[in-house]
């Protein structure tokens, strides 16, 4: 039953009216409690009202949640949560991120929960916690960073992360057991609270604090000293003096201050103890490690190879490394910053990596370069200094990289078991790389597979002692761990050591064969699969790892 | 700061993060998103009804503070309000009319073609099958003169009899609580009151999450109260109370019946109170005998101790207030729960007072507008359709023959959903609402929208379940891109500006109802109606005499001014007077009644709907899960950081006594089995949940796939909190 025309024609009309009024804009005209310049436009354009002074009782709270006095000598700020007054409504959440300006997901606080597993609802214990950057004593992103993109104010304390220094290497994440840096995709950088320290200057409380309904955070003065005493450095504390389910504050001195009236409960757990997801595989970094440990490994027996053999060991070692330096650039969210990457040299192992693993690509280029070169009585004994020099370099880069990893101090990367899984790398591919070169080697291939083969074993006896280890876990970290091991990760470790098992048994066979008559696309198949099991291998080293953490929500 | 080549302190990464102050903002913002102009907007969220500061630019907003001033708020909002303008820019906004073609898609159609097919459709089922053919289902997410105007043209201009809205599944036992016992739906409080009350209680609610803004004025109470949770969960409330009574589900109404009868027979009742301002009290004496604290304690699984001490803490107090939210609300025996608070406050004379009240703190923005304007249950100004008297005062404050305006109720919900069932109700337009995924017993549901000869489906977004069963989808502007008023909890009537434009072709609800009725050709009925401040003006006409006569307030920009204000607000004040900031209803005794004078209304505690059995052994409890999601999540969903607040997947809250025996550890993926559906969740081993119970979050569209079609008998209501299901695990550890 159509409409008449003239009905249809007035509809029409209505409709036209009608979007026209809506796109109009808004009632700023009309209601506007207070807008920056004057409009000329708009019949009902009223002087706008003076801004309303803030009601007395609000801004005596906002006064009460700050220090009347800045911090003195040995002492710094601190954030202070009334744990009993925190309810879980993560308004500070919402408030760190509308009021600094953050990404659309990003915030600097987040809440987590910590329940009990026994007990009844008339006993049971429902502990929100909301937690941020703890501005630490002994800030561990601070240590780690390459570039010096954090400072540590002499004054506040504040730790400040430094956006326009950094290089978004996201080695920070790594070693702030708190989770606190946050990788922005779209800058390329890491971002993290500063303890709103603009705010802080001009005598207003930080953004989650003025946001906090129940007056939950507050800024208080920590006493450094006493800090110090309080979380004496040892390897674990037990119970946890910190905060109930989270990482021993020995580590990092965390100045926050979790306050609550409530007994301590030991049987509170966080509600995501349960729930692991495997970690970032971090590509770049695994195939930059596994190419320069192989670098390494065929460095070092360099010295003792027929000058024949030297130029095609020399470039495949110049290869390698150039190919990982050139992969871990992939990583970097600023590859252009990463230039002050030797900044940090004093205290980053990152730094001091990146440093060691460029001296020695220039050493081995400069070999590579030396080979090209007629023989004379110059090229001898550059040949031997380089040579010696590029073993040690290469000896030194691994255990940069090493210490690297173990000084997150997460369990699983601990230095034992990260220098054997390192280390076995690179006598793995070091000898077995050699033997697929199928060049004139020193010593009787069956040496060179019996090497590979003892690099196999030292890695996988780290791996196994690890897996060991989850069998029986006491931590949430190794419960998560196990999980993750024979949840996720099962698959990726079957493969990994069928590919290593493969690629040995074929190493085995080309050495065992006559070396005539073991053909080419044998070793390069023994290659391929021994290189492929290393980057597996590697891979379960980051994916696998889950370290201590704060109390999370209720797990998605 | 000092910035070298080698270490850039400063740069424009830097520079992103600059903030400073900005008058009338009480917080450094973000440099790159300074306002050149600030709008005041009543969040759409809940009903506490938070002032957000919308900050624009060049007439777009750019971010949002809560205001300060503002006497709800106070400068606070929680994490919804804090993002409210994500939903509005989400990709899956409706921006054009959508119309189910021939083969079977939603197609883009002009709005003449929308609304033209929308017309001619409902007029056809009308002209075939009767006046009752045809319904609407609406909301208390609108602004008053929106859902008034809707009101007024769906019943006076297209002659549709039956609207309802889903206050239904939220307040509508408060509605009906309050009008049986006072005589008019009138929560009497004011948020002050939770500062000056030295006890409180809470009966099924969840103030923490479920309203944290409230929770905050409770914390500001100076006096230490002492703080009564009812609940049969340790929810974050409960664990912040002075005294938890975790009753059995459901067993609440023999618990307040159990304390009424120890303050009775303590003699620690107010008797002057009651003789001059009550009735009925005598029988409700003699009918409490029966609950004995042995009695109640068998009911509700409470100790004898923790009864007289409730009841003892209740008899002390000198201000006691009662507040109640949807676990009373939501129950097969509701309104008697709800008259069974408001009978412990008359008794011990607990209302009228600062700081005392039987107050039921309201769900949605606007439930409390949709009460007195939506002209659904109430002819709009809280009138009775059923009134002569009542009909013709609307006809002539409306300027409309009497004869337009229907002399019978309307259906509710359930009775329309039957109706649909029966092949009665065969056109229905829904606005801004989403049944298919809130109403209870939902396959049952979604099968009878199949049902209609015609849906209409009026939202903000083309994704919502019940949009994606719609036959033509009319694109909503929402909140903060129209101009109105909402009331909140405590009777506030509070003024949202328009602070962007709706994107697209997207209309305000106001404007959509405006070219419905053109369309229909009763347009010319509603000439007044052309802006929403001149309906503000009609409302406030209609409600002249009533309770909640608001004809003192002058225009918008005096609520504006006022920082809100609160009904009743009659014109008799006097010229140019204004309101005070906190006011509270009662102070005088004297109650809505005819006789003036409340009434004690009681019943005994029914049989349980569902009770669990050996196949169903488990009590289904649901409720809200987090403060950062929303109801059905159509808004909530939409913000990138508010979905970082809580669990993407659905969960089950489970006690681990429970759990362990069926081989369910936590994060197990279990399966919960009702009679009426199933769903996966994970499991989530937790021992606020007591034995024999497990919780389910209602966020979730596959939640009401087991809830049970039961509602209260007085206000149809739909018992969400109380049915039987079974839970087994998916792949045993």
């Amino acid at each position: 039953m159509p409409l008449h025309r003239d009905q249809s024609a007035a509809l029409d009309l209505l409709v036209r009216h009608l979007l026209e009024e809506e796109r109009s804009g808004s009632a700023v005209e009309a209601f506007s409690q207070w807008h920056q310049h004057a409009h000329s436009t708009g019949a009902r354009t009223a002087p706008p009202p003076a801004p309303a002074p803030l009601p007395s009782q609000v801004a005596r709270r906002y006064r009460e949640l700050i220090p009347l006095s800045q911090p003195g000598p040995g002492e710094q700020f601190a954030f202070e949560v009334d744990l009993d007054a925190c309810s879980g409504c993560k308004a500070c959440v919402t408030a760190c991120h509308s009021l600094n300006g953050l990404e659309e997901s990003e915030s600097w606080r987040s809440v987590g929960l910590l329940v009990s597993r026994t007990g009844t609802p008339a006993t049971a214990r429902l502990q929100h916690v909301t937690t941020a950057c703890h501005h630490c004593l002994e800030p561990a992103c601070l240590h780690g960073c390459p570039v010096l993109a954090y400072e540590k104010d002499p004054r506040t304390g504040i730790v400040r992360h430094l956006d326009d220094q950094c290089i978004g290497c996201t080695y920070c994440l790594m070693t702030c057991p708190y989770e606190v840096p946050r990788y922005s995709k779209r800058l390329g950088v890491v971002r993290k609270c500063d303890l709103c320290h603009g705010r802080l200057a001009e005598g207003e409380a930080p953004a989650c604090a003025q946001a906090c309904p129940n007056g939950a955070i507050r800024i208080g003065i920590a006493n450094t000293a006493a800090l110090r005493q309080q979380y004496p450095a040892t390897r674990r504390d037990e119970p946890n003096s910190f905060l109930p389910a989270s990482p021993a504050p020995s580590l990092t001195l965390p100045t926050t201050r979790f306050l609550s009236a409530s007994p301590d409960t030991p049987a509170l757990v966080a509600a995501d103890a349960a729930h692991a997801n495997p970690s970032l595989p971090h590509l770049p970094l695994v195939i930059m490690l596994v190419l320069t440990q192989a670098a390494a490994g065929i460095t070092l027996f360099l010295p003792f190879l027929d000058e024949s053999a030297l130029p095609s060991a020399s470039a495949t070692a110049l290869a390698l490394l150039v190919a990982g330096l050139g992969a871990s650039v992939a990583h970097l969210g600023q590859p252009l910053r990463a230039w002050r990457i030797f900044l940090g040299w004093r205290r980053s192992w990152l730094s001091r990596e990146a440093l060691a693993l460029g001296a020695f690509a220039t050493v081995a280029m400069l070999g590579v370069a030396l080979d090209q070169l007629p023989a004379s009585a110059v090229t001898a004994p550059a040949r031997t200094f380089l040579l010696a020099l590029g073993l040690g370099l290469g000896v030194v880069a691994v255990a940069t990289s090493i210490m690297v990893y173990s000084v997150t101090r997460r369990p699983e990367w601990r230095l034992a078991f990260t220098a054997a899984r390192f280390a076995g790398t690179a006598l793995l591919l070091g000898p077995a790389l050699l033997l697929t070169l199928r060049i004139p080697l020193p010593a009787a291939p069956a040496f060179f597979a019996a090497l590979a083969t003892a690099g196999f074993a030292l890695g996988s006896a780290a791996e196994l002692s690890e897996r060991r280890a989850l069998r029986a876990p006491t931590t949430a970290s190794e419960h998560r761990r196990r999980l993750l091991a024979r949840g996720p990760l099962q698959g990726l470790a079957q493969l990994r050591f069928a590919m290593s098992g493969i690629g040995l048994v074929l190493l085995w066979i080309t050495v065992l064969a006559t070396p005539a008559g073991a053909p080419h696309l044998l070793s390069a198949a023994a290659a391929a699969a021994l290189t492929l099991g290393a980057l597996t291998e590697r891979v379960l080293f980051f994916t696998g790892s889950a370290p201590e953490r704060m109390p999370g929500g209720v797990p998605s | 700061m000092n910035s070298t080549l080698l270490l850039r302190r400063d740069g424009p990464m830097t520079r992103e993060l600059a903030r400073r102050r900005v008058d009338p903002i009480p917080s450094q913002i973000p440099e790159r998103l300074v306002p050149d102009a600030v709008l005041d907007a009543v969040c759409g969220y809940c009903s506490t009804g938070c002032n957000l500061r919308i900050h624009t630019r060049e007439g777009r907003p750019v971010n949002l503070t809560p205001d300060p001033a503002y006497p709800v708020n106070q400068g606070m909002a929680c994490p919804k309000g804090w993002e409210a303008l994500a939903p509005l820019s989400a990709p899956d906004r409706a921006v054009t009319p959508l119309l189910r073609g021939s083969d079977g898609q939603l197609a883009a159609v002009p709005w003449s073609t929308a609304i033209a097919e929308f017309c001619a459709r409902f007029r056809d089922i009308q002209q075939r099958h009767g006046p009752d053919s045809l319904a609407w289902l609406g909301t208390g997410q609108i602004l008053n003169e929106e859902l008034a105007l809707l009101g007024a043209v769906a019943k006076f201009g297209m002659g549709i009899r039956h609207g309802d809205g889903n206050t239904r599944q939220c307040m509508a036992t408060a509605v009906a609580a309050y009008k049986q016992s006072f005589g008019f739906d009138a929560p009497p409080y004011t948020y002050a009151d939770f500062e000056a009350s030295d006890v409180i209680v809470l009966v099924g609610s969840n103030l923490c999450i479920a309203h944290p803004i409230l929770w905050q004025r409770i914390l500001q109470n100076p006096g230490h109260p002492e703080i009564l949770v009812v609940d049969p969960r340790r929810t974050e409330t409960a664990a912040a109370a002075t005294q938890h009574l975790p009753v059995r589900p459901k067993s609440d109404l023999s618990l307040l019946y159990g304390i009424a009868h120890l303050l009775i027979e303590q003699g620690r009742i107010h008797r002057a109170f009651l003789e001059a301002h009550t009735t009925g009290f005598e029988d409700f004496a003699t009918f409490v005998r029966r609950f004995t604290p042995d009695r109640v304690a068998a009911d509700t699984g409470l100790t004898v101790g923790q009864i007289v001490r409730a009841a003892d803490t209740i008899a002390r107090g000198k201000a006691v207030s009662f507040w109640w939210t949807m676990g009373v609300n939501q129950g097969h025996q509701a309104t008697r729960t709800a008259q069974a608070v408001i009978n412990l406050a008359l008794m011990t004379g607990n209302i009228g007072r600062p700081g005392t009240g039987a107050n039921s703190i309201t769900g949605q923005c606007n439930a409390m507008g949709s009460r007195l304007f939506s002209n659904t249950t109430n002819l709009l100004g809280g009138h009775d359709f059923t009134q002569p008297a009542h009909r013709d005062f609307v006809a002539s404050a409306l300027h409309l023959p009497t004869h337009t305006i229907p002399d019978t109720n309307s259906w509710a919900y359930d009775e329309i959903v039957d109706a649909i069932e029966r092949g009665v109700v065969r056109g229905l337009w829904v606005v801004a609402t989403n049944g298919a995924h809130s109403w209870i017993q939902q396959s049952r549901f979604r099968a009878l929208l199949q049902k209609l000869e015609f849906l209409v489906v009026q939202d903000m977004f083309h994704t919502t379940e019940t949009a994606r069963l719609a036959h033509l989808v009319l694109p909503a502007a929402g909140w903060g891109e129209k101009l109105g008023t909402f009331i909140n909890s405590e009777r506030r009537i509070g003024l949202v500006q328009k602070a962007a434009r709706p994107p697209g072709e997207a209309l305000s609800d106001f404007n959509i109802v405006r070219l419905v009725a053109e369309g229909w050709g009763c347009g010319e009925q509603f000439q007044e109606w052309s802006h929403p401040e001149a309906v503000f003006r009609i409302l406030q006409r209609c409600t002249r005499g009533q309770p909640c006569d608001i004809t003192g307030i002058r225009g918008y920009a005096h609520l504006a001014q006022a920082g809100g204000i609160q009904w009743p607000f009659p014109d008799s004040t006097g010229p140019g007077a204004e309101p005070e900031t906190e006011r509270r209803l009662f102070a005088d005794g004297r109650f809505p009644h005819a006789d003036g004078r409340a009434r004690f209304l009681f019943e005994d505690p029914a049989p349980l709907p569902e009770a669990v059995d050996t196949e169903y052994p488990l009590v289904l409890l649901t409720g809200r899960g987090t403060s950062a999601q929303w109801h059905t999540q159509s808004r909530t969903a939409k913000s990138a950081l508010l979905r970082r607040l809580h669990p993407q997947q659905l969960y089950v809250e489970i006690h681990p006594n429970d759990a362990h025996p069926l081989g369910i550890g936590d994060r197990s993926p279990v399966q919960v089995r009702s009679r009426r559906g199933e769903l996966t969740a994970m499991a989530f081993l937790t021992t606020t949940v007591p034995t024999g119970s497990v919780f389910l979050p209602l966020h979730y569209p596959e939640v009401n796939r087991l809830t049970l079609q039961v509602v209260d008998p007085h206000s149809r209501q739909p018992n969400y909190k109380h049915c039987a299901v079974a839970i087994a695990p998916i792949s045993p550890r």
